[in-house]
Protein backbone atom coordinates (compact mmCIF):
# COMPACT_ATOMS: atom_id res chain seq x y z
CA UNK A 1 0.00 0.00 0.00
CA UNK A 2 1.30 3.23 -0.94
CA UNK A 3 1.71 6.35 1.58
CA UNK A 4 0.80 9.78 1.36
CA UNK A 5 2.65 11.08 4.32
CA UNK A 6 4.87 8.87 6.71
CA UNK A 7 6.35 10.58 9.29
CA UNK A 8 9.71 9.46 11.14
CA UNK A 9 10.73 10.00 14.63
CA UNK A 10 8.69 13.93 14.65
CA UNK A 11 9.06 15.32 17.79
CA UNK A 12 8.06 19.00 19.14
CA UNK A 13 8.25 20.66 22.58
CA UNK A 14 6.29 22.74 24.77
CA UNK A 15 6.23 24.16 27.83
CA UNK A 16 3.86 21.48 29.44
CA UNK A 17 3.55 19.44 26.15
CA UNK A 18 5.74 17.22 23.91
CA UNK A 19 4.59 15.86 20.77
CA UNK A 20 6.64 12.52 20.11
CA UNK A 21 5.10 10.14 16.75
CA UNK A 22 7.77 7.63 15.91
CA UNK A 23 5.89 6.63 13.03
CA UNK A 24 3.36 7.29 11.48
CA UNK A 25 1.88 6.14 7.77
CA UNK A 26 -1.19 8.07 5.77
CA UNK A 27 -2.47 5.56 3.11
CA UNK A 28 -2.54 7.32 -0.24
CA UNK A 29 -6.19 7.22 -1.97
CA UNK A 30 -8.16 7.21 1.39
CA UNK A 31 -9.67 9.61 3.63
CA UNK A 32 -7.84 9.58 7.14
CA UNK A 33 -9.21 11.11 10.38
CA UNK A 34 -7.09 11.90 13.41
CA UNK A 35 -8.91 11.88 16.69
CA UNK A 36 -7.89 12.84 19.84
CA UNK A 37 -9.39 15.16 22.58
CA UNK A 38 -8.13 18.81 23.34
CA UNK A 39 -4.38 18.90 23.92
CA UNK A 40 -3.86 15.38 22.23
CA UNK A 41 -1.73 17.00 19.47
CA UNK A 42 -3.77 16.69 16.38
CA UNK A 43 -3.36 20.75 15.46
CA UNK A 44 0.12 20.43 16.19
CA UNK A 45 0.84 17.30 14.27
CA UNK A 46 -1.29 18.48 11.35
CA UNK A 47 0.85 22.23 11.53
CA UNK A 48 3.86 20.17 10.90
CA UNK A 49 2.56 18.08 8.00
CA UNK A 50 0.78 21.11 6.63
CA UNK A 51 3.84 23.23 6.82
CA UNK A 52 2.97 26.18 9.06
CA UNK A 53 5.39 25.23 11.91
CA UNK A 54 9.16 24.44 11.00
CA UNK A 55 10.42 24.19 14.35
CA UNK A 56 9.77 20.53 14.73
CA UNK A 57 12.81 17.66 14.61
CA UNK A 58 12.29 14.35 12.60
CA UNK A 59 11.41 13.37 9.05
CA UNK A 60 8.61 13.52 6.81
CA UNK A 61 8.06 12.03 3.28
CA UNK A 62 5.43 13.08 1.07
CA UNK A 63 3.72 11.56 -1.99
CA UNK A 64 6.75 8.64 -1.80
CA UNK A 65 9.69 10.53 -2.47
CA UNK A 66 9.63 14.17 -1.42
CA UNK A 67 11.29 15.44 2.09
CA UNK A 68 9.92 18.10 4.14
CA UNK A 69 13.22 20.16 3.07
CA UNK A 70 11.56 19.32 -0.70
CA UNK A 71 8.35 20.66 0.36
CA UNK A 72 9.94 24.28 0.99
CA UNK A 73 11.39 24.61 -2.90
CA UNK A 74 8.93 25.94 -5.55
CA UNK A 75 10.30 23.64 -7.84
CA UNK A 76 9.28 19.78 -5.97
CA UNK A 77 5.62 21.23 -6.22
CA UNK A 78 4.68 20.01 -3.15
CA UNK A 79 2.94 22.88 -1.72
CA UNK A 80 1.03 23.19 -4.65
CA UNK A 81 -0.47 19.57 -4.33
CA UNK A 82 -1.08 20.33 -0.54
CA UNK A 83 -4.45 22.19 0.19
CA UNK A 84 -4.93 23.11 3.69
CA UNK A 85 -7.72 24.95 6.09
CA UNK A 86 -6.73 25.57 9.48
CA UNK A 87 -8.71 25.87 12.45
CA UNK A 88 -9.20 29.68 12.82
CA UNK A 89 -9.34 31.54 10.22
CA UNK A 90 -6.32 31.94 7.79
CA UNK A 91 -7.27 35.16 5.81
CA UNK A 92 -6.65 38.48 6.39
CA UNK A 93 -9.75 39.97 8.31
CA UNK A 94 -10.34 42.65 6.21
CA UNK A 95 -10.39 40.74 3.02
CA UNK A 96 -13.77 39.88 1.09
CA UNK A 97 -14.66 36.82 -0.24
CA UNK A 98 -13.49 37.94 -4.01
CA UNK A 99 -10.18 39.25 -2.60
CA UNK A 100 -9.80 35.90 -1.21
CA UNK A 101 -10.32 34.38 -4.73
CA UNK A 102 -7.42 37.04 -6.26
CA UNK A 103 -4.79 36.53 -3.72
CA UNK A 104 -5.70 32.55 -4.04
CA UNK A 105 -5.25 33.15 -7.43
CA UNK A 106 -1.51 34.67 -7.33
CA UNK A 107 -0.16 32.51 -4.44
CA UNK A 108 -1.48 29.10 -6.35
CA UNK A 109 -0.71 27.75 -10.20
CA UNK A 110 -3.39 25.48 -9.46
CA UNK A 111 -6.18 27.48 -8.33
CA UNK A 112 -9.32 27.36 -10.76
CA UNK A 113 -11.12 30.94 -10.05
CA UNK A 114 -13.75 29.05 -12.29
CA UNK A 115 -14.09 26.23 -9.91
CA UNK A 116 -14.18 29.02 -6.95
CA UNK A 117 -17.24 30.95 -8.13
CA UNK A 118 -19.02 27.42 -8.87
CA UNK A 119 -18.25 26.62 -5.09
CA UNK A 120 -18.80 29.79 -3.73
CA UNK A 121 -22.54 29.27 -5.29
CA UNK A 122 -23.00 25.71 -4.00
CA UNK A 123 -21.91 26.18 -0.66
CA UNK A 124 -24.19 29.08 -0.13
CA UNK A 125 -21.85 31.79 -0.16
CA UNK A 126 -22.51 33.99 -2.99
CA UNK A 127 -25.93 34.12 -4.93
CA UNK A 128 -29.54 35.66 -3.23
CA UNK A 129 -29.76 35.55 0.27
CA UNK A 130 -25.97 34.69 0.48
CA UNK A 131 -23.53 36.72 2.05
CA UNK A 132 -21.97 38.11 -1.83
CA UNK A 133 -18.63 38.37 -2.66
CA UNK A 134 -18.39 41.84 -1.08
CA UNK A 135 -19.10 40.26 2.16
CA UNK A 136 -15.70 40.62 4.52
CA UNK A 137 -14.45 37.94 6.05
CA UNK A 138 -14.59 39.58 9.43
CA UNK A 139 -17.97 39.35 9.26
CA UNK A 140 -18.72 36.34 7.66
CA UNK A 141 -19.71 33.38 10.62
CA UNK A 142 -17.08 30.72 11.69
CA UNK A 143 -19.68 28.08 9.38
CA UNK A 144 -19.06 30.60 6.12
CA UNK A 145 -15.58 31.25 6.87
CA UNK A 146 -15.20 27.49 7.26
CA UNK A 147 -17.04 26.81 3.93
CA UNK A 148 -14.73 29.94 2.27
CA UNK A 149 -11.74 27.66 3.28
CA UNK A 150 -13.70 24.77 1.68
CA UNK A 151 -14.05 26.58 -1.46
CA UNK A 152 -10.18 27.62 -1.43
CA UNK A 153 -8.91 24.86 -0.89
CA UNK A 154 -11.47 22.52 -3.04
CA UNK A 155 -10.94 25.14 -6.06
CA UNK A 156 -7.42 24.03 -6.68
CA UNK A 157 -5.99 20.73 -8.37
CA UNK A 158 -4.34 18.99 -5.21
CA UNK A 159 -3.64 15.75 -4.23
CA UNK A 160 -3.97 15.70 -0.90
CA UNK A 161 -6.30 18.01 1.83
CA UNK A 162 -4.71 18.75 5.55
CA UNK A 163 -8.18 19.81 7.16
CA UNK A 164 -7.74 20.84 10.35
CA UNK A 165 -10.98 20.47 12.30
CA UNK A 166 -13.24 21.09 8.82
CA UNK A 167 -16.28 19.58 10.71
CA UNK A 168 -16.16 22.15 13.67
CA UNK A 169 -18.35 25.10 12.86
CA UNK A 170 -20.68 23.91 10.60
CA UNK A 171 -23.77 22.74 11.04
CA UNK A 172 -25.19 19.00 10.50
CA UNK A 173 -25.93 19.49 7.15
CA UNK A 174 -23.56 21.17 6.02
CA UNK A 175 -21.18 18.81 7.48
CA UNK A 176 -23.26 15.46 5.80
CA UNK A 177 -22.19 18.01 2.64
CA UNK A 178 -18.50 18.48 3.57
CA UNK A 179 -18.57 14.37 3.01
CA UNK A 180 -20.32 14.45 -0.16
CA UNK A 181 -17.17 16.79 -0.98
CA UNK A 182 -14.42 14.74 0.11
CA UNK A 183 -16.07 11.73 -1.07
CA UNK A 184 -16.08 13.23 -4.94
CA UNK A 185 -12.69 14.54 -4.26
CA UNK A 186 -11.34 11.09 -3.89
CA UNK A 187 -13.24 9.23 -6.53
CA UNK A 188 -12.56 11.88 -9.13
CA UNK A 189 -8.59 11.64 -8.31
CA UNK A 190 -9.24 7.76 -9.04
CA UNK A 191 -6.58 6.65 -6.16
CA UNK A 192 -3.78 9.37 -6.48
CA UNK A 193 -6.29 12.01 -4.12
CA UNK A 194 -5.61 11.73 -0.33
CA UNK A 195 -7.27 13.39 3.01
CA UNK A 196 -6.23 13.83 6.37
CA UNK A 197 -8.39 15.83 8.42
CA UNK A 198 -9.10 16.17 12.23
CA UNK A 199 -12.03 15.91 14.09
CA UNK A 200 -14.05 15.75 17.42
CA UNK A 201 -17.24 14.66 15.45
CA UNK A 202 -16.16 11.36 15.21
CA UNK A 203 -20.30 10.32 14.31
CA UNK A 204 -20.90 12.98 12.33
CA UNK A 205 -17.40 12.13 9.54
CA UNK A 206 -17.43 8.13 10.49
CA UNK A 207 -19.23 7.61 6.97
CA UNK A 208 -16.21 9.55 5.19
CA UNK A 209 -13.50 7.60 7.55
CA UNK A 210 -11.27 4.78 5.80
CA UNK A 211 -8.33 5.32 8.39
CA UNK A 212 -7.96 6.42 11.97
CA UNK A 213 -5.22 7.62 13.77
CA UNK A 214 -6.10 8.30 17.70
CA UNK A 215 -3.65 10.23 19.48
CA UNK A 216 -3.18 11.00 23.46
CA UNK A 217 -0.87 13.66 25.32
CA UNK A 218 0.96 14.08 22.10
CA UNK A 219 1.46 9.95 20.54
CA UNK A 220 -0.36 8.01 18.68
CA UNK A 221 -2.17 5.36 20.62
CA UNK A 222 -4.32 3.50 17.64
CA UNK A 223 -4.41 3.66 14.24
CA UNK A 224 -5.53 1.53 11.61
CA UNK A 225 -8.43 1.04 8.92
CA UNK A 226 -11.55 1.26 10.22
CA UNK A 227 -13.00 -1.90 9.23
CA UNK A 228 -9.63 -3.02 10.52
CA UNK A 229 -10.31 -1.62 13.86
CA UNK A 230 -13.87 -2.97 14.18
CA UNK A 231 -12.92 -6.57 13.67
CA UNK A 232 -9.72 -5.53 16.27
CA UNK A 233 -12.84 -4.42 18.64
CA UNK A 234 -15.63 -5.68 20.01
CA UNK A 235 -18.76 -4.05 21.78
CA UNK A 236 -19.45 -5.89 25.13
CA UNK A 237 -22.68 -5.77 26.76
CA UNK A 238 -23.84 -8.07 29.89
CA UNK A 239 -25.54 -8.10 32.74
CA UNK A 240 -24.89 -6.04 36.12
CA UNK A 241 -23.30 -8.86 38.19
CA UNK A 242 -20.53 -9.75 35.85
CA UNK A 243 -19.58 -6.27 35.24
CA UNK A 244 -16.55 -6.55 37.87
CA UNK A 245 -15.12 -9.77 36.01
CA UNK A 246 -15.63 -8.05 32.85
CA UNK A 247 -14.05 -5.14 33.88
CA UNK A 248 -10.64 -6.49 34.18
CA UNK A 249 -11.14 -7.87 30.71
CA UNK A 250 -12.60 -4.56 28.89
CA UNK A 251 -10.83 -2.17 27.55
CA UNK A 252 -13.14 0.53 28.62
CA UNK A 253 -16.23 0.07 29.86
CA UNK A 254 -19.66 1.82 31.65
CA UNK A 255 -22.01 0.91 33.63
CA UNK A 256 -25.73 1.57 34.72
CA UNK A 257 -27.82 -0.25 37.19
CA UNK A 258 -28.93 -2.57 34.42
CA UNK A 259 -26.26 -3.48 33.18
CA UNK A 260 -22.31 -2.72 31.66
CA UNK A 261 -21.26 -1.55 28.43
CA UNK A 262 -17.56 -1.74 26.79
CA UNK A 263 -14.96 -2.35 24.70
CA UNK A 264 -12.94 -5.35 24.50
CA UNK A 265 -10.15 -6.50 22.47
CA UNK A 266 -11.34 -9.38 20.45
CA UNK A 267 -8.53 -11.32 21.05
CA UNK A 268 -9.32 -10.81 24.44
CA UNK A 269 -12.86 -12.42 24.33
CA UNK A 270 -12.24 -15.69 25.76
CA UNK A 271 -12.13 -13.98 29.16
CA UNK A 272 -15.35 -13.45 28.96
CA UNK A 273 -16.42 -17.30 29.07
CA UNK A 274 -18.63 -18.27 31.18
CA UNK A 275 -20.57 -14.57 31.34
CA UNK A 276 -24.41 -13.47 29.92
CA UNK A 277 -22.65 -11.27 27.54
CA UNK A 278 -23.42 -10.33 24.08
CA UNK A 279 -20.91 -9.02 21.57
CA UNK A 280 -21.60 -6.69 18.42
CA UNK A 281 -19.79 -4.69 15.48
CA UNK A 282 -18.55 -1.42 17.73
CA UNK A 283 -18.52 1.96 15.92
CA UNK A 284 -15.55 4.70 15.28
CA UNK A 285 -17.42 6.74 17.82
CA UNK A 286 -17.35 3.89 20.38
CA UNK A 287 -13.91 2.65 19.42
CA UNK A 288 -12.50 6.26 19.78
CA UNK A 289 -14.04 6.70 22.86
CA UNK A 290 -12.89 3.52 24.27
CA UNK A 291 -9.05 4.34 23.11
CA UNK A 292 -9.04 7.92 24.55
CA UNK A 293 -10.50 6.94 27.64
CA UNK A 294 -8.05 4.18 28.16
CA UNK A 295 -5.23 6.66 27.65
CA UNK A 296 -7.04 9.96 29.00
CA UNK A 297 -5.88 11.82 31.98
CA UNK A 298 -9.40 13.02 32.27
CA UNK A 299 -11.41 11.35 35.90
CA UNK A 300 -14.10 9.37 35.04
CA UNK A 301 -16.17 7.59 37.67
CA UNK B 1 3.20 37.76 -10.01
CA UNK B 2 4.31 41.19 -10.08
CA UNK B 3 4.67 44.02 -7.33
CA UNK B 4 1.32 45.88 -8.53
CA UNK B 5 -0.84 42.58 -8.96
CA UNK B 6 0.54 41.52 -5.33
CA UNK B 7 -0.39 44.83 -3.81
CA UNK B 8 -3.58 45.27 -5.39
CA UNK B 9 -4.53 41.44 -3.66
CA UNK B 10 -3.98 43.50 -0.61
CA UNK B 11 -5.17 47.08 -1.26
CA UNK B 12 -8.90 46.92 -1.97
CA UNK B 13 -9.77 49.28 -5.18
CA UNK B 14 -11.51 51.94 -3.32
CA UNK B 15 -8.78 52.35 -1.06
CA UNK B 16 -6.63 52.85 -3.50
CA UNK B 17 -8.65 55.07 -5.40
CA UNK B 18 -8.93 57.36 -1.94
CA UNK B 19 -5.42 57.38 -1.49
CA UNK B 20 -3.83 57.85 -5.02
CA UNK B 21 -6.42 59.60 -6.61
CA UNK B 22 -9.18 61.05 -4.33
CA UNK B 23 -7.30 62.55 -1.68
CA UNK B 24 -4.31 64.04 -3.51
CA UNK B 25 -7.12 65.72 -5.49
CA UNK B 26 -8.76 67.43 -2.77
CA UNK B 27 -6.02 68.14 -0.75
CA UNK B 28 -4.63 69.77 -3.73
CA UNK B 29 -7.48 71.79 -4.46
CA UNK B 30 -7.84 72.73 -0.74
CA UNK B 31 -4.25 74.10 -0.80
CA UNK B 32 -5.49 76.10 -3.81
CA UNK B 33 -8.04 77.32 -2.20
CA UNK B 34 -6.32 78.61 1.08
CA UNK B 35 -3.38 80.55 -1.08
CA UNK B 36 -5.91 82.05 -3.54
CA UNK B 37 -8.12 83.30 -0.66
CA UNK B 38 -6.20 83.51 2.58
CA UNK B 39 -2.74 83.48 1.02
CA UNK B 40 -1.41 81.19 3.39
CA UNK B 41 0.47 77.80 2.51
CA UNK B 42 -0.86 74.79 3.80
CA UNK B 43 1.38 72.59 1.74
CA UNK B 44 2.94 70.69 5.10
CA UNK B 45 -0.56 70.68 6.25
CA UNK B 46 -1.72 69.08 3.69
CA UNK B 47 1.44 66.83 3.63
CA UNK B 48 0.37 65.66 7.33
CA UNK B 49 -3.10 65.27 6.76
CA UNK B 50 -2.21 62.83 3.88
CA UNK B 51 0.48 60.85 5.84
CA UNK B 52 -2.35 60.57 8.57
CA UNK B 53 -5.01 59.34 6.33
CA UNK B 54 -2.33 57.06 4.82
CA UNK B 55 -1.76 55.50 8.37
CA UNK B 56 -5.65 55.07 8.65
CA UNK B 57 -6.52 53.31 5.58
CA UNK B 58 -3.24 50.70 6.00
CA UNK B 59 -6.10 49.27 8.25
CA UNK B 60 -7.73 47.83 5.22
CA UNK B 61 -3.81 46.65 3.77
CA UNK B 62 -2.20 45.24 6.13
CA UNK B 63 -4.27 46.15 9.16
CA UNK B 64 -3.29 43.62 11.97
CA UNK B 65 -0.67 41.29 10.17
CA UNK B 66 1.59 41.55 12.54
CA UNK B 67 -0.93 41.39 15.76
CA UNK B 68 0.16 38.71 17.93
CA UNK B 69 -2.51 36.02 18.21
CA UNK B 70 -3.89 36.22 14.95
CA UNK B 71 -3.13 33.93 11.74
CA UNK B 72 -2.99 36.54 9.18
CA UNK B 73 -0.14 34.78 7.83
CA UNK B 74 -1.45 31.34 7.97
CA UNK B 75 -2.79 31.38 4.31
CA UNK B 76 0.13 32.78 2.62
CA UNK B 77 2.32 30.06 4.25
CA UNK B 78 0.63 27.64 2.93
CA UNK B 79 2.08 28.45 -0.86
CA UNK B 80 5.71 28.79 -1.75
CA UNK B 81 4.86 32.32 -3.15
CA UNK B 82 3.59 33.51 -0.09
CA UNK B 83 6.63 35.23 0.87
CA UNK B 84 7.14 36.70 -1.99
CA UNK B 85 3.77 38.01 -2.47
CA UNK B 86 3.55 39.79 0.54
CA UNK B 87 7.09 41.64 0.40
CA UNK B 88 6.04 42.66 -3.18
CA UNK B 89 3.09 44.05 -2.47
CA UNK B 90 4.58 45.88 0.71
CA UNK B 91 7.50 47.25 -1.74
CA UNK B 92 4.31 48.58 -3.51
CA UNK B 93 2.70 50.19 -0.91
CA UNK B 94 5.95 52.12 0.03
CA UNK B 95 6.73 52.88 -3.29
CA UNK B 96 2.86 54.17 -4.24
CA UNK B 97 2.66 55.95 -1.06
CA UNK B 98 5.78 57.87 -1.65
CA UNK B 99 4.43 59.06 -4.89
CA UNK B 100 1.26 59.85 -3.50
CA UNK B 101 3.20 61.53 -0.77
CA UNK B 102 5.28 63.45 -3.68
CA UNK B 103 2.14 64.04 -5.89
CA UNK B 104 0.90 66.29 -3.31
CA UNK B 105 3.77 68.40 -2.16
CA UNK B 106 5.48 68.68 -5.20
CA UNK B 107 2.47 70.09 -6.97
CA UNK B 108 1.47 72.21 -3.77
CA UNK B 109 5.05 73.55 -4.29
CA UNK B 110 3.97 74.40 -8.17
CA UNK B 111 0.66 76.20 -6.45
CA UNK B 112 2.79 78.13 -4.28
CA UNK B 113 4.66 79.71 -7.69
CA UNK B 114 1.43 80.06 -9.19
CA UNK B 115 -0.42 81.57 -6.43
CA UNK B 116 2.99 82.80 -3.95
CA UNK B 117 1.56 82.88 -0.20
CA UNK B 118 1.62 86.04 1.65
CA UNK B 119 3.84 84.99 4.28
CA UNK B 120 5.35 81.82 6.12
CA UNK B 121 8.32 79.95 4.46
CA UNK B 122 9.24 81.03 0.80
CA UNK B 123 8.24 79.41 -2.05
CA UNK B 124 9.89 76.79 -4.48
CA UNK B 125 12.79 75.47 -2.04
CA UNK B 126 14.10 72.19 -2.76
CA UNK B 127 15.60 71.18 0.83
CA UNK B 128 12.48 72.65 1.99
CA UNK B 129 10.23 70.78 -0.26
CA UNK B 130 12.56 67.25 0.09
CA UNK B 131 12.47 67.53 3.77
CA UNK B 132 8.81 67.33 3.96
CA UNK B 133 8.16 65.11 1.46
CA UNK B 134 11.08 62.45 3.51
CA UNK B 135 10.00 63.26 6.91
CA UNK B 136 6.33 62.69 5.93
CA UNK B 137 7.16 59.42 4.53
CA UNK B 138 9.48 58.37 7.26
CA UNK B 139 6.75 59.07 10.03
CA UNK B 140 4.00 57.23 7.61
CA UNK B 141 6.49 54.30 7.37
CA UNK B 142 7.12 54.23 11.84
CA UNK B 143 3.34 54.72 12.01
CA UNK B 144 2.22 52.20 9.81
CA UNK B 145 4.74 49.82 11.01
CA UNK B 146 3.41 50.18 14.63
CA UNK B 147 -0.10 50.15 13.74
CA UNK B 148 0.03 46.64 11.67
CA UNK B 149 0.47 44.89 15.42
CA UNK B 150 -2.59 46.08 16.31
CA UNK B 151 -6.23 44.84 14.78
CA UNK B 152 -8.78 47.36 15.76
CA UNK B 153 -9.76 50.30 13.78
CA UNK B 154 -9.85 52.64 16.93
CA UNK B 155 -5.94 52.14 17.24
CA UNK B 156 -5.37 52.96 13.80
CA UNK B 157 -7.02 56.05 14.21
CA UNK B 158 -5.69 57.06 17.23
CA UNK B 159 -2.28 56.07 16.14
CA UNK B 160 -2.69 58.10 12.77
CA UNK B 161 -3.86 61.66 14.96
CA UNK B 162 -0.79 60.51 16.84
CA UNK B 163 1.18 60.58 13.45
CA UNK B 164 -0.17 64.18 12.13
CA UNK B 165 1.27 65.54 15.32
CA UNK B 166 4.96 64.25 15.52
CA UNK B 167 4.97 64.77 11.58
CA UNK B 168 4.09 68.91 12.49
CA UNK B 169 6.20 69.06 15.29
CA UNK B 170 9.26 67.49 13.07
CA UNK B 171 8.35 70.30 10.19
CA UNK B 172 8.35 72.81 12.03
CA UNK B 173 11.57 72.18 13.69
CA UNK B 174 13.12 71.17 10.32
CA UNK B 175 11.41 74.51 8.33
CA UNK B 176 13.10 76.70 11.81
CA UNK B 177 16.35 74.93 11.12
CA UNK B 178 16.00 75.38 6.85
CA UNK B 179 14.93 79.04 7.32
CA UNK B 180 17.94 79.57 9.68
CA UNK B 181 20.42 78.31 6.94
CA UNK B 182 20.56 74.56 8.40
CA UNK B 183 19.74 72.75 5.08
CA UNK B 184 21.87 69.54 6.44
CA UNK B 185 18.29 69.03 8.30
CA UNK B 186 17.51 66.73 4.59
CA UNK B 187 20.15 64.35 5.21
CA UNK B 188 18.82 62.81 8.80
CA UNK B 189 15.47 62.78 7.07
CA UNK B 190 16.55 61.14 3.87
CA UNK B 191 18.21 58.47 5.83
CA UNK B 192 15.63 58.33 8.27
CA UNK B 193 13.25 57.60 5.46
CA UNK B 194 15.17 55.17 3.56
CA UNK B 195 16.07 53.04 7.00
CA UNK B 196 12.59 53.30 7.85
CA UNK B 197 11.13 52.16 4.34
CA UNK B 198 13.70 49.10 4.85
CA UNK B 199 12.88 48.35 7.88
CA UNK B 200 9.10 48.37 7.56
CA UNK B 201 9.77 45.21 4.75
CA UNK B 202 12.00 43.76 6.97
CA UNK B 203 9.92 43.91 9.85
CA UNK B 204 6.64 42.34 8.38
CA UNK B 205 9.02 39.63 6.93
CA UNK B 206 10.28 38.61 10.35
CA UNK B 207 7.03 38.59 11.94
CA UNK B 208 6.27 36.00 9.08
CA UNK B 209 9.49 34.06 9.68
CA UNK B 210 8.97 34.01 13.52
CA UNK B 211 4.93 32.62 12.99
CA UNK B 212 7.16 29.10 11.38
CA UNK B 213 7.78 28.86 15.19
CA UNK B 214 5.47 28.76 17.94
CA UNK B 215 8.26 30.03 20.70
CA UNK B 216 8.51 33.04 19.02
CA UNK B 217 4.80 33.90 18.25
CA UNK B 218 2.46 32.49 20.86
CA UNK B 219 -0.62 31.91 19.45
CA UNK B 220 -1.89 31.15 22.58
CA UNK B 221 -1.72 27.21 24.44
CA UNK B 222 -0.02 23.98 22.74
CA UNK B 223 -2.84 23.24 20.01
CA UNK B 224 -6.18 21.53 20.14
Amino acid sequence: MENVIQVKNVEKNYKNFRLAVPKLAIPKGFATALIGENGAGKTTLINILAGTRLDYKGELCFFGRYSDADREKPESGVREAIGYTGPGCYYLPHWNIKQVGEVSELLFENFRPERYGRLLAELGLVGEGNPGSGKKVSELSDGNRMKLMLAGVLARDTKLLILDEPASPLDPLMRDKLCEMIREYLADGGGERSVLFSTHNISDMENVTDYAVIMEHGAVVEQGFVEDLKEKYVLVKGEREDAEMARKILYSMTENRYGFEGICLAEKLDGLAGMDVCTETPNLFQISVAVMRENTSLQFH
Amino acid sequence: MGNRNSYRAFAPACVRLILYVALPALLLALQAFVLLYAGRSLLEVCAGLYGAAAVFFDFWIFGGICARGTMAFEYLKTSVRGTKLIERALVWDGFCHFCGMAAIILPGAVLERILPPSEGVAAGMTVRLLTVLFLDYAVWLLAASAARHVTMMVWYYLISVCAMGIFMALTAGALGQIAAGHIWVLVPAAAAALLLAVFSVKHVMQRMEGSYRDETIKTGSADD
